[in-house]
């Protein structure tokens, strides 16, 4: 599981559906959950929590995309499978894994060092209060 | 509004000794409240002893401002009204019907009203039964006999202890609608000792959560079920059953009640997780999808 820190910048709600921005570092993240407890307050410590298959790569993108975060990252270390890639990114608001498949690392011919884009769907990351382990 | 106040104490003796059941609650007229808590608890102990079948050591019972019970530890009590006394119905989970009365008679043995009868017989939907005897009635038919013969003798609380849990899921469902139904047009206090989950959530809107003769919590059942220490909506206790590395990532099979499940987790989750662990389960709200219950789906029920 990733954890980012950061920080409640910012809660819109519609009903019990909640889109939250939150900043880490020169980063701003978001977030759509449905019901926040109390606690979640503009100006709360979070951790963001994703699971490293939750995270797209890209390389040198351009256009438009409806993912809404992104995070500039460089690739530290790969583990190979058969069939998948664990993945270890290095930016500016931390490390953490991404899950990929070999077919994807061979067709972007990524490799150790690699300047990437990692893209997080809004809607797959969740948020845990920063006392829980 | 009616409202109850139990400030209670009684030794219980428990599987691992004896233990203090100690009570300080308030309950507002009018809503359903649920007894929740592990058996040995305390909780059919508590309502036996708002019923007046089971006295206190001491402490204060007061309902709608009458005082039901007042007394001290190792004194006689200066107030035990008898339970035929207190404003109190009661069903528990065994029928306890007169086998030689109808329907009918079972509710005019609690009070001779019989326009009262007839209108609790009309509201649990048994008037084409009022001749019948408890013999040939099912077990959702006798257990709302059952519940209009508490009725009959406009309690101010209803007392409840587990009266659905021998139903079948269909059976019980309606009885919900009816205790709802009961609830809202005759205003009476419902206490109600369940396990169910689903029926603290669809009928309850506070739950008592009982602990070794103490109340550990206190809440609604949204506030108690819902998964708080994250925002991930969909959380469930399980077991690991056992991980195993597969390609770059590890599967961990998880039993959750009955169902079992398999579950990615990456390295860094593995890291400190191993079979026999108890672990929360969860995803956000809107990975989960939900289709109809197919005939071919395997129902774990049947185990």
């Amino acid at each position: 599981m990733n954890r980012i820190r950061a920080t409640v910048a910012g809660i819109e709600s519609s009903e019990n559906l909640h889109r939250l921005s939150l900043s880490a570092g020169d980063q701003i993240f978001t977030v759509i959950t449905l019901e926040l407890a109390d606690d979640y307050t503009v100006g709360a410590p979070v951790e963001i929590r994703f699971k490293p298959a939750h995270v797209a790569l890209a390389k040198e993108i351009s256009g438009e995309i409806s993912i809404a975060n992104r995070v500039q990252a460089t690739v530290l270390e790969m583990q190979s499978g058969k069939i998948l890639v664990d993945m270890l990114l290095e930016s500016s608001v931390g490390a953490f894994y991404a899950l990929t498949t070999v077919e994807a690392v061979k067709r972007m011919r990524l490799a150790v060092g690699d300047s990437v884009t990692a893209l997080m769907k809004a809607s797959d990351l969740y948020l845990a209060k920063t006392d829980v382990s | 509004m009616n409202m109850v106040f139990a400030s209670l104490k009684k030794k219980l003796e428990g599987a691992d000794g004896a233990f203090m059941l100690e009570t300080e609650v308030e309950i507002a007229g009018g809503g359903i409240t649920a007894i929740a808590g592990p058996s040995g608890s305390g909780k059919t102990t508590f309502l036996r002893m708002l019923s007046g079948l089971t006295s206190p050591d001491g402490g204060s019972l007061e309902v709608d401002g009458e005082t039901w019970f007042r007394g001290e530890i190792g004194k006689t009590p200066q107030v035990n009204m008898k339970p035929q006394q207190r404003k109190a119905g009661v069903v528990f989970q065994g029928y306890a019907l007169f086998p030689h009365m109808s329907v009918l008679g079972n509710l005019l043995y609690a009070s001779r009203d019989r326009d009262m009868a007839e209108k609790l017989l009309q509201m649990v939907g048994l008037r084409q039964l009022r001749h019948a005897r408890p013999a040939n009635l099912s077990g959702g038919q006798k257990q709302r006999v059952a519940l209009a013969r508490a009725l009959m003798q406009q309690p101010r609380i209803l007392l409840l202890d587990e009266p659905l849990s021998a139903l079948d899921e269909r059976m019980k469902v309606l009885l919900q609608d009816k205790l709802l139904e009961i609830n809202r047009d005759l205003g009476v206090t419902i206490l109600l000792v369940t396990h169910d989950s689903s029926e603290m959530y669809r009928l309850c809107d506070r739950v008592l959560l009982f602990e070794k003769g103490r109340i550990a919590a206190d809440a609604s059942p949204r506030k108690l079920f819902v998964e708080r220490e994250t925002t991930q909506k969909f959380a469930f206790k399980g077991e690991i059953l056992e991980i195993r590395a597969v390609d770059a990532v590890y599967i961990a099979v998880v039993a959750i009640g009955n169902n079992l499940v398999e579950v990615v987790i990456d390295s860094d989750e593995k890291e400190d997780l191993q079979a026999g662990d108890s672990v929360i389960v969860g995803t956000k709200a809107f990975n989960p999808t939900v289709r109809k219950f197919a005939a071919k789906d395997f129902d774990v029920s049947r185990l």
